[in-house]
């Protein structure tokens, strides 16, 4: 999970890495589904949280820009074991 | 009042700050880039800092008023590095500060623009060794390179990697629930109980005292 500032504002940025490019391709889907359907384990909405500015699969990397107003937002819930990206 | 034994609270005041300034040579705010790890147990901080003249840090571990009468000029694989007497203790409270939490000398390195920073001898001779190509680095594990070089071509300024499996956890149910302390705390209980990770050590289900876990409990004091 990273963070980044341009003209457009402040933007966090998600990147999975894979074995196979057909898992990236799969997890894309499902964070999408997560962003704009899914919640927080604290019941919030991640879509009042971040704005899928641009998300793609290139090989096995899955890398998704979202923007938001609080930068810390995506690495946040990394570091708590939130419910924007859970993996086994 | 006393200072708490093992806990101190450091924040950003302007004499916070300024400290950084008098230590290091620079402050968080002169920050272009930063890194940490703590791998093995053995911390490590990487700054790459604004405009970053080497001698202004130079500098200032050899005028700090606190630290300098203690400081050391170390090397090691044709790396100089600046270490301090105090390590790894006793720990003097009085020399917590911003730049230095645990109130430790640490380890100081200048390697190209890049100022390294770790808390223990041995944690900066693992990453000479590293630059030196002496032993493996972060980089040379696929996964990883791939995360930190799509991080860096996406424009991030900060990020967290990890390869811990990623499970649920009650860390997110501190912020904005907008629950009191009470429900967050009998929440943790039915939770803590239900695992077996913690005992209640006084107060049963049914009362409503005060609970206290043997989980909340610091890490001990380094001193």
């Amino acid at each position: 999970m990273g963070a980044g500032l341009d003209d457009t504002g402040h933007f966090n940025i998600v990147v999975l890495a894979h074995d196979e490019p057909t898992f990236a391709q799969q997890n894309l889907l499902r964070l999408e589904q997560v962003i704009t359907s899914g919640s927080s384990m604290a019941g919030r909405p991640w879509r009042d949280s971040f704005a899928i500015r641009e998300i793609d699969a290139n090989g096995a990397a899955l890398v998704a820009l979202l923007d938001v107003e609080q930068p810390q937002t995506a690495i946040d819930a990394l570091t708590d074991k939130d419910s924007l990206v859970l993996t086994g | 009042m006393a200072q708490p034994a093992g806990l101190a609270v450091a924040g950003f005041t302007d004499a916070g700050i300024a400290s950084w300034r008098t230590q290091f040579g620079w402050t968080p705010g002169d920050l272009i880039r930063s890194a940490s790890s703590e791998l093995a147990g053995s911390p490590l901080q990487v700054f790459q800092i604004f405009d970053t003249v080497p001698g202004l840090v130079t500098d200032a571990v050899h005028s700090d008023p606190v630290w300098s009468g203690s400081l050391r000029r170390l090397s090691y694989l044709d790396h100089d590095y600046f270490g301090w007497d105090n390590d790894p203790g006793p720990v003097d409270p009085a020399l917590r500060s911003g730049p230095r939490p645990d109130g430790l000398g640490g380890r100081l390195a200048i390697v190209d623009d890049v100022v390294l920073q770790t808390s223990d001898d041995p944690s900066i001779r693992q990453t000479f060794e590293t630059v030196n190509d002496v032993t493996s680095s972060l980089g040379d594990d696929a996964a990883y390179r791939l995360v930190a070089e799509r991080l860096d071509s996406a424009g991030a300024y900060t990020a967290v990697i990890s390869g811990e499996p990623i499970r649920p956890s009650a860390d997110a149910l501190i912020d904005n629930t907008g629950r009191t302390t009470e429900e967050l705390i009998a929440t943790f209980d039915e939770l803590a109980e239900r695992a077996g990770a913690a005992r209640p050590v006084h107060g049963g289900r049914s009362g409503r005292r005060p609970r206290r876990y043997r989980s909340f409990q610091h890490r001990r004091p380094r001193s």
